[in-house]
């Protein structure tokens, strides 16, 4: 199912800063094309940071991150790139956020359309048509008209997920998008995101469902205090844990 | 008491031409110096946001100084002081078939400049009000900085802008008579000038006082239509009746504004 090609998202030796803190500590990861890759670990662990680095939300003090190839912050004589550069960049980055972020002034369908007109220069007709088609996949076509104050949690999460979707990025990067959701919705979005990796979407995920890494994910990665301390298939982290920290975590959310 | 009532009805009613050419110079003045002052203030508020910190440390010297000093000051600096020290005379000047006065430019200059420190602290104030998921999402979706803003945050801090913009246009169209002093043939010169040549002062500056009641309550009615044209396109349901609003009972109503955040 993995190709062998140069790896889609690759993070070499990266470490991050934050208010005096190591929060990442010399990370490698690479991850190939159609992989769906989940991170989990306890708070604290490095993990957002982790994948908010690999769209460049956070500046890691060294190390480099590769999308595609290309670094994410440095043009080709190492110097940092210009923030135009950087947008253009970020284009095939989708980032599905804990807190959706949604733009409030807009109803969902042009949530949707919105960036690919103004950053794609799509012409505004066929961006609505795909954005309806978007909204129809993730379950919202009944729903394109309303404002995200008028919709559930849920419903706002599946209309973010449909709104990375719409610039076609090469990797979807989602951080907790189910943690500040109710119980009772969480199940639609992780529905919307089964159906993604279903179709080899290319997925880094930070999550605390592990029901939904045991099914969805091709790779774990467990993270403790800026380090990635295991890396394996669900079905041999889950039965057999090596690191001792993985096996402790795992006791405390089961 | 003698109160001229026949003066007064003829005043306010058929005001002379020099009465009337005060009034649209006070309107004029108003209009242009704020127009400009939102640019200025604009620029302002971004080199508050600039990542160099000389520009961000320029910017508040600006905001301080001018905030700090009083317009009149600033005015006859501006008009009398840097003629004096050789540093800008201004001069009058025909403009599209408009001749303006030295003094009129001054004016524009003196309010532009006093209004944009004040604009400055309202838009950084409406930027600062919109909550940095919202720059990340848009910054996610690989929108430059310029349409960032262009499309994601000025739209939403229009909401938390516009009422202080509102309110300092109808401040500024009261200030213009400060502008007397520098001898601009505004509302307030003007009457002035009628005033001691008819020596009817009571009868005349209450029709001055009319005049100027009238103008800030038609731009009241324009900043209702205009708050309310926002909020419908924000998808805020929300109205202020205009007596409130010219009453001033506006605070209550501010705070049961329904919040732009989305709930989750």
């Amino acid at each position: 199912m993995t190709a062998t090609t140069e790896p889609i998202v690759s993070v070499r030796n990266a470490c991050c800063m934050l208010g005096g803190k190591r929060v990442l500590d010399e990370v490698n990861l690479d991850v190939e094309r159609g992989q769906v890759v989940v991170l989990i670990g306890p708070s604290g662990a490095g993990k957002t940071t982790l994948l908010r680095s690999i769209n460049h939300l956070e500046e890691l003090s060294s190390g480099e991150v590769l999308v595609g190839g290309v670094s994410i912050a440095h043009g080709a004589h190492g110097k940092k790139i210009g923030t135009t550069e950087l947008a253009r960049r970020r284009r095939e980055i989708g980032f599905v956020f804990q807190h959706f972020n949604l733009f409030p002034h807009m109803t969902a369908c042009e949530n949707v359309w919105n960036a690919p007109v103004r950053v794609l220069g799509q012409p505004k007709a066929e961006a609505r048509q795909n954005a309806l088609a978007l909204l129809d996949r993730v379950g919202l076509a009944d729903k394109a008209d309303s404002r995200p104050s008028q919709l559930s949690g849920g419903q706002q999460q599946r209309v973010a997920i449909a709104r990375a979707l719409a610039m076609r990025p090469r990797v979807m990067l989602f951080d907790e998008p189910t943690s500040a959701l109710d119980v009772e919705m969480v199940g639609e979005v992780l529905e919307v995101m089964r159906e993604l990796a279903r179709e080899q979407m290319t997925m880094v995920v930070v999550t605390h469902e592990m029901r939904f890494a045991r099914d969805a994910a091709d790779r774990i990665i467990v993270m403790d205090a800026g380090r990635i301390i295991e890396d394996a298939p669900p079905d041999e982290l889950f039965a057999h844990p090596k690191n001792e920290r993985t096996k402790s975590f795992l006791s405390t959310i089961n | 008491m003698q109160f001229d009532w026949q003066f007064f009805w003829k005043s306010l009613f058929t005001p002379s031409d020099t009465f009337l050419d005060g009034l649209a110079l006070t309107i004029g003045i108003s209009l242009v110096a704020m127009i400009l002052a939102i640019l200025l203030g604009l620029v302002i508020a971004l080199m508050r946001r600039s990542p160099f910190a000389l520009v961000r440390g320029f910017a508040s010297v600006y905001i301080w100084v001018i905030r700090g000093t009083p317009l009149l000051v600033q005015l006859v600096i501006i008009y009398t002081g840097f003629a004096a020290v050789g540093i800008y005379q201004f001069n009058d000047v025909s403009l599209l078939g408009l001749s303006l006065k030295a003094a009129v430019q001054a004016a524009v200059v003196g309010l532009m400049v006093n209004e944009s420190a004040y604009i400055a602290e309202i838009i950084r104030a409406g930027l600062d009000s919109v909550p940095k998921g919202q720059f990340e999402a848009a910054a996610s979706l690989g929108m430059t900085p310029g349409k960032l803003m262009r499309w994601i945050i000025v739209p939403q801090s229009l909401r938390v802008m516009v009422p202080p913009l509102g309110n300092s246009f109808n401040g500024m169209m009261k200030t213009t008579s400060v502008l007397s002093v520098i001898g601009v043939s505004e509302m307030f010169l003007v009457t002035q000038s009628i005033s001691s040549a008819t020596f009817h002062t009571f009868e005349i500056f209450i029709v001055a006082a009319i005049y100027y009641l009238a103008l800030t309550t038609i731009w009241t009615f324009i900043q209702a239509w205009i708050e309310n044209r926002l909020a419908r396109q924000l998808g805020i349901e929300q109205r202020v009746s205009i007596v409130s609003r010219l009453l001033g009972a506006r605070r209550a109503a501010a705070a049961a504004t329904p919040t732009l955040q989305p709930h989750g």
